[in-house]
């Protein structure tokens, strides 16, 4: 069974994992990905940087959509206080392993809904906290082989081969991946953007 | 939606007119501040382009928000009670700040805008109506209060803010628009140095129109432009 939207759905995300998943809810939807300014402002907490970029990018495209409702979100992972982004090279994605080896570290999403017809931008924070077992140096060199890390914010995928390090996860697994469904389905809901009926 | 809002602005900018005319004001006189407390930052830009100028924003976290967003220019006016340990954040967003009521307040305000190297203008909250609920210095202590902001040397006094008591019927605010006008006019024969007392921020929007009979230069409307508050507050 579908789930109904009230209006034209958009995902502003070029994330395959962020599509997947709200395929699979059964939603219908169209994807534009939106081209921002992605920096750090100066004193902003990972919880702030994610919850803004989330907006800036549903906000590009209810701007010019304003009839439909717009979905836009950012993960990122951070460990020691410090963000790590997605590796550009083997040497990078091994240092980002290294660091996740055998400790816990934490994952944001910003997710943010728009309308700009219904006036609403409603924007929400989730997070998770992901456990590695210690990571072996020859499963290091299998692992940053393999095309996988490379497009995923702190280099590994939950849901590929990158599942193998992980010992448990505390808070939402789908937030892991890149979209906390629970928690953006029960917000388009309480918004009356989606109906189960 | 939006037409709505070019709409509302068109008449609240005819009624503000008709108001400034009935004694004898020119409309320039008196400024919009677009109250936008709740609003989503799209629909602000929206208001933005159909003319207005000034955003009043409430909070602190909010304002934060908001205002690294909206890609259009516009003047930030703080005009919701302000925690002191607050005052780091609003040198950096706010052009004016309406509610500054007690020395220590203004003194961190002072301070912080002196480490970014910034001059801020500020109005004085006063609680003209005396009520104990509310924010805002005693009109009693007023001056001995405007005294010790005109030293600090980051901060630009530029007038007087009140809120009238809540009532259903605007000409119940007509006396502590006319007192706080009094206020100001004592005020200035104090003669004190390094001040302006040329703003009077008064008047929402069941009472603008009063407010600028009795000499409002700044009118605060949310509702009459954004309509009723959207209850659905950012989640999680």
């Amino acid at each position: 069974m579908p789930i109904t939207s009230s209006h034209k759905f958009i995902l502003a995300s070029a994330s395959p994992r962020r599509q997947a998943m709200l395929r699979s809810a059964g939603l219908n939807f169209k994807i534009m990905p939106p081209h921002i300014n992605e920096d750090y402002l100066a004193g902003e907490s990972p919880r702030q940087h994610v919850k803004r970029l989330s907006q800036e990018k549903a906000l590009v495209i209810s701007r010019q959509h304003q009839d439909a409702w717009v979905l836009g979100a950012d993960t990122i992972v951070v460990i020691d206080g410090v963000i790590l982004g997605k590796p550009k090279n083997r040497r990078q994605a091994k240092m980002m392993l290294e660091k996740l080896s055998g400790r816990e570290h934490k994952v944001f999403t910003g997710f943010t809904i728009a309308r700009t017809q219904s006036r609403v931008c409603a924007a929400g924070v989730v997070q998770s906290a992901v456990k590695f077992k210690t990571i072996s140096p020859d499963e290091m060199n299998w692992y940053i082989d393999c095309d996988e890390p490379y497009d995923k914010a702190g280099g590994y995928a939950i849901q590929g081969k990158g599942a193998y390090f992980i010992q448990s996860i505390r808070g939402s697994y789908t937030n892991v991946i890149g979209l906390p469904l629970c928690e953006v389905l029960e917000t388009l809901k309480k918004l009356k953007a989606i109906s189960f009926r | 939606m939006e037409t709505d809002i070019i709409a509302n602005i068109k008449i609240i900018r005819q009624r503000i007119a008709a108001a400034a005319a009935r004694c004898n004001r020119s409309p320039d006189s008196v400024k919009l501040l677009a109250v936008t407390k709740t609003v989503a930052p799209h629909i602000v830009e929206q208001a933005i382009k159909a003319g207005i100028t000034a955003c009043g924003e409430n909070y602190v976290q909010e304002a934060r928000d908001k205002i690294t967003l909206i890609k259009e220019k516009v003047q930030w006016h703080m005009i919701g009670y302000l925690q002191t340990n607050k005052a780091k954040y609003v040198v950096n967003l706010f052009d004016y700040i309406h509610s500054v009521d007690r020395l220590e307040l203004a003194r961190e305000i002072d301070r912080r805008a002196g480490i970014i190297g910034r001059k801020i203008n500020i109005l004085m909250e006063v609680n003209i109506s005396g009520e104990p609920s509310k924010s805002g210095i005693e009109a009693s202590e007023a001056i001995e209060l405007i005294k010790n902001i005109s030293a600090l040397e980051n901060l630009s006094v530029q007038g007087l803010m009140t809120m009238a008591p809540y009532s259903d019927n605007p000409e119940n605010s007509r006396p502590y628009f006319a007192a706080l006008k009094d206020l100001q006019q004592k005020i200035i024969q104090e003669g004190i140095a390094g001040i302006q007392m040329n703003e009077l921020s008064m008047g929402m929007t069941d009472d603008f129109e009063i407010a600028i009979e009795e000499g409002a230069t700044i009118v605060r409307i949310g509702r009459a432009i954004f309509g009723e508050r959207n209850p659905s507050k950012p989640i999680v």
